[in-house]
């Protein structure tokens, strides 16, 4: 399972989102550098619920551009890329993707076959082993007492007549079907059309809040971001996977020298005790003696609790 | 998480029921808090036209207010430039603030100036109750039945070891170690021992030479367990017995509320006058200005408390210092200072006859209470926010910049108190304030300055689908 991608992985830009399509770069982002995104496709099997969302996984900018930092990603014009890719598609490469869509398209149609065929001799065990159990039972009450014997002599006879009976059609329906391959859809466009880093549709770094800093110091510290805007903050902070771990922090950016009202740190700091978490105001710290080329910038955390409640 | 927010919710001014005895005394706040401001109003009789006697007592009654003027009351205040609020530190004015409208806020308490009452009660003088101690007689009973039930678990365990030990105790040496002591102390009298040590009492001045070791530790136990008296049939009871003996020993230490009498040396001494009120009521600007400008029922002192401040250098006052640090000149002012902004709707919900208190502790501006805090719990939270329409606020990029650094708010800010106030369950109301022109602002005359702003208020709730659903 854990596959690991052609690295740089392409993100693309769609009318100002960061999306990422394809399920392998979803999980390895998430597994190993802590990216969660947040998913926002429909799942096709249920469409009429959005508590459950699927692909293709939207980025932050801030996501997007420490990804592309790291050079573990790139961002890439989608649309425009597409289009060309698709123009400059020869016919050869053409056809033999679309054969290697079909040759796909029959392995999953195999695989679910011999699939269907587990199932259906799992199933079948299941039935013989219940009438055998039955007719032990049957045999059991027999008023007579030293039916011993005759039970050993008759139940190996019992279990191979089912064995066989299941069995026989079995193996006879596996061998029909090998039928139509299935149609498959394909999620991302880079098997068919050429990933390169360098190509001329990569596009610049992102455009970041100034609250830039504060995510990428704590996404350092190994927290897990998540946006918080629906619990009113700028990000939560988990210390682990959001599916194991409550966060810990709501988090918020402020500059150094910007002036926050008392009325805010109170109904900030209300609301973090309120569920349980602490509220955490960061920012960058603005020194006047540091020279520019010492570009570590240092970043100060408070966190803050509501003592009374 | 909202009970600390209005005085004591569940008192009425209904009937008492029957067992007064155990519940404490309630004042009746339908009585105290009769007056809605600190007014006095003298209705006229009602004039009917075709009664012509009713045209006379109407005049009569004008003529008696022409020639004696009704007095109406004009509390005094002084403002403290150093904490930039105002102090009201005459008793009677205090009362009559805080009971008509619900004015200010004692200094040295959380809301309704208890202190002096407090205080009185701690040294012993008073018996009625005050909020902060109902609050904290609920925190305290609450730690002590926490404790209680801690101490219960604890013996439960402590008894059923000691049983266990007692019954070994009871099949290795029976009875033995009991008499020994009592016998040699000669504490004990005859028949007591006798029923006790009815079973082996034949065989137990032999052993008890015997066991000399054993017989001393149990003088030890038995001197701690049981000083009262050697009344017990056996070893088993005395365990019992023990237990309700250690459980009188420390059970006053566990209940003693915090607030003990202070030790009063002679207890008599304290008398009503020897406990001075150190405590002062304090305005916050917006109410004292509305007492002053809107109601005229008070007189604001400078800092050396010799002359009254006229009305209008009181707003230039209280808009100087609602910047910090505070302006000098009145130059400085603009129209969007932060106490004219706040003030206009301090007035306007006023006006409308809601009671209007601060509302920092839920981080909003104001709190609207329907009669007041001793009443009801607050049902709005009012968060101000400037709002910069007129056309004189688009026309250079200099004051468009300034508009929009002023009214810009954050979506997380907003959902942030959004949902401070639903845990609190209060309804956010957004109160806008129109910001007219600067310029065009006379500054003599008060009610026309008022009149150029505009307030528009808009309730926002946070709307869960699934848990809206019938």
């Amino acid at each position: 399972m854990a596959t690991i991608p052609t690295l740089p992985i392409p993100i693309s830009y769609i009318t100002d989102r960061y999306l990422l399509f394809s399920i392998d770069a979803v999980m390895y982002l998430r597994r190993e550098h802590h990216i969660c995104g947040v998913p926002i496709g429909t799942l096709p099997q249920i469409p009429q619920q959005n508590v459950f969302l699927g692909l293709p996984l939207e980025l932050t900018p801030e996501e997007a551009r420490l990804l592309v930092e790291k050079g573990i990603a790139f961002i890439i014009d989608e649309a425009s890329s597409h289009n060309s890719g698709l123009k400059t598609l020869g016919k050869e490469d053409k056809s033999g993707y679309l054969l290697e869509l079909e040759q796909e398209g029959q392995r999953a149609a195999r695989l679910q076959a011999e699939r269907k065929e587990i199932q259906r001799e799992e199933a079948l065990k299941q039935i013989s082993h219940k009438i055998n159990a039955e007719s032990e039972v049957i045999q059991a009450r027999d008023p007579a007492g030293d039916l011993n014997a005759l039970e050993d002599s008759e139940d190996p006879g019992l279990f191979t007549s089912y064995h066989q009976s299941g069995n026989q059609p079995a193996s006879s329906r596996a061998s029909v079907v090998s039928g139509a391959p299935m149609s498959i859809t394909p999620a991302t466009s880079y098997p068919p059309l050429q990933t390169l880093s360098s190509c001329e549709f990569s596009m610049p770094l992102p455009n970041v809040p100034t609250s830039y800093p504060l995510f990428a110091h704590l996404h350092s510290k190994g927290y897990f971001l998540a946006p918080g805007l629906r619990f009113g903050c700028q990000y939560l902070a988990y210390p682990g996977d959001p599916l194991r771990f409550h966060s810990h922090f709501l988090v918020v950016s402020a500059e150094w020298d910007e002036e926050i009202d008392l009325l805010d740190l109170i109904v900030c700091g209300r609301l973090g005790t309120g569920v349980k978490k602490g509220f955490l105001l960061g920012g960058v710290e603005k020194k006047s003696h540091v020279s520019e080329d010492q570009d570590s910038q240092s970043i100060r955390t408070f966190s803050l609790e509501w003592a009374g409640m | 998480m909202a009970s600390d927010d209005t005085a004591n919710p569940t008192y009425s001014a209904k009937a008492p029921p029957p067992q007064q005895s155990t519940k404490p005394f309630k004042p009746n706040y339908r009585h105290i808090h009769q007056f809605p401001l600190p007014l006095t109003v003298h209705p006229l009789p009602p004039l009917i036209p075709h009664n012509p006697l009713s045209v006379i007592s109407v005049f009569l009654s004008y003529l008696t207010y022409f020639i004696s003027a009704p007095k109406h009351e004009v509390y005094s205040a002084y403002f403290d430039s150093a904490t930039s609020s105002v102090h009201v530190t005459d008793e009677k004015a205090i009362r009559a603030l805080w009971e008509m409208g619900f004015f200010g806020k004692g200094s040295l308490s959380r809301s309704e100036p208890s202190w002096l009452e407090r205080e009185k009660k701690r040294i012993g003088l008073q018996g009625s109750k005050t909020s902060e101690e109902t609050t904290g007689k609920r925190r305290a009973e609450r730690r002590e039945w926490k404790l209680e039930r801690a101490k219960k678990e604890k013996e439960a365990v402590a008894q059923t070891l000691k049983e266990e030990a007692a019954a070994k105790d009871h099949s290795t040496t029976p009875l033995n170690g009991f008499d020994e002591p009592q016998a040699k102390n000669g504490v004990t009298n005859q028949s007591a021992n006798g029923i006790m040590n009815a079973p082996g009492a034949q065989p137990r001045e032999a052993e008890a030479v015997e066991l000399e070791p054993s017989v001393l530790r149990d003088v030890e136990i038995n001197a701690y367990d049981n000083p009262v008296g050697n009344k017990l049939p056996n070893s088993n009871k005395t365990v019992r017995f023990s237990s309700i003996v250690e459980e009188t020993k420390f059970v006053p230490e566990l209940s003693t509320p915090a607030t003990t009498p202070s030790p009063t040396m002679n207890g008599d001494r304290f008398d009503e006058d020897s406990v001075q009120d150190e405590e002062h009521l304090q305005l916050s600007n917006e109410e004292a200005f509305f007492l002053v400008y809107g109601l005229g029922a008070l007189r604001v002192f400078d800092d050396r408390r010799q002359s009254a401040i006229p009305t209008t250098s009181l707003l230039q006052l209280f808009r100087q210092h609602s910047y910090f640090p505070c302006r000098d000149s009145s130059a400085g002012l603009e129209s969007d200072d932060p106490f004219m902004i706040s003030y206009v709707v301090y007035h306007h919900f006023r006006s409308l006859g809601w009671v209007v208190r601060s509302g920092v502790k839920f981080g909003v501006d104001y709190l609207l209470y329907n009669r007041g805090p001793v009443f009801s719990h607050a049902e709005f939270a009012v968060v101000i926010l400037p709002s910069y329409e007129h056309p004189y606020w688009f026309a250079t990029e200099e004051r468009r910049t300034r508009a929009s650094r002023k009214q810009t708010r954050s979506w997380w800010w907003l959902h942030c108190v959004n949902r401070v106030q639903a845990q609190v369950k209060k309804t956010l109301v957004l109160c806008f304030v129109d910001i007219p022109p600067s310029t065009d602002i006379p500054q003599d005359d008060i009610g026309l300055m008022l009149g150029h702003y505009k307030v528009r208020e808009m309730i926002i709730k946070r709307w869960v689908p699934n848990r809206s659903r019938d």
